[in-house]
């Protein structure tokens, strides 16, 4: 089970709002490479894996996707204070703010909700590891796009230290798929699924 | 016999546990109620002894305490134990 603990991964104090680029960011939250989707998949990819220690690596990366949904959420509430009806319509926020005022709801940049679909959970240890290391470079690409409209450091310092992790987890999942193939041998070398064909 | 007593432990944990939750959700709502706030006290106490107790003789329960646990562990623990979603005749 989970706890909470009444702390950030990483601090965030925005200063300035800035409904515009909350637009942006909020894909990272609901989007198809976002942190909602990152934490669901690890989680839920986690019961059918063999291999103890992949099964850690999936545990432990899973919670901390949790946190950043966290600190993605902290991003677009800080930068959605205080906004003015002008400042709504001129910003371009008025669609999302129609729906949501200035709640947190999990959609993509272009307005999508969040889709389970954008995931999967194969019960196959070397589909799912595959599929999260190309997650961990599609979110680190992400945060490299909105990089690129980010003028503030009080929200561009929180995104890299997002981005970083996605490199962090890249590797670690790197190291999941090295333990998956020190236990494939000469019968099965991506030949069959080793977590339910039994040969 | 061993395996008994470590689901003894745990059934127990889970109680407290799950008692000091039932307190907290309560206490959310009403954070002046002495006798709720007492409950709470109680339940967390037991739950923290009785965690210690599984930890010490049986693997930790969270990462957090897994370099820490049955002294200074030569190796990471965390891994090696079964899950808590798997069957006890695993």
């Amino acid at each position: 089970m989970w706890t909470y603990d009444r702390k950030l991964q990483f601090p965030v104090n925005i200063k300035e709002p800035n409904p515009k680029l909350a637009q942006l960011i909020i894909s990272q939250l609901g989007g198809p490479d976002g942190e909602t989707g990152a934490a669901m998949r690890y989680l839920s990819q986690r019961y059918s894996m063999p291999y103890n220690e992949v099964t850690g690596i999936l545990t432990d990366i899973g919670t901390e996707e949790l946190a950043h949904m966290e600190i993605v959420s902290a991003i677009i509430y800080q930068l959605t204070r205080n906004l003015t009806e002008k400042q709504i319509m001129d910003s371009g926020f008025g669609p999302y703010f129609v729906d949501h005022t200035t709640g947190i709801y999990p959609q993509a940049a272009a307005g999508y909700p969040f889709n389970a679909a954008t995931f999967q959970s194969t019960g196959d240890p070397i589909a799912d590891i595959s599929e999260d290391l190309g997650a961990e470079q599609k979110a680190r690409l992400t945060y490299d796009n909105i990089l690129r409209f980010c003028d503030d450091r009080d929200v561009a310092d929180p995104i890299r230290f997002l981005r970083e992790r996605e490199i962090v987890h890249y590797q670690r999942f790197g190291d999941a798929l090295r333990i998956i193939q020190d236990n494939l041998d000469y019968k099965n070398f991506y030949a069959y699924n080793p977590a339910f064909d039994r040969r | 016999m061993a395996e008994l007593q470590k689901d003894a432990l745990m059934r127990r944990i889970q109680e407290a546990c799950f008692a000091a939750h039932e307190c907290a959700l309560y206490l959310d709502g009403h954070p002046f109620n002495r006798k709720a706030l007492e409950m709470h006290r109680r339940f967390t106490s037991d739950a923290e002894s009785l965690k210690a107790e599984y930890e010490a003789s049986y693997g930790p329960l969270t990462a957090e305490n897994a370099s820490v646990n049955r002294g200074e562990p030569e190796i990471w623990h965390w891994t090696m134990d079964k899950w808590p979603w798997q069957n006890t005749e695993d």
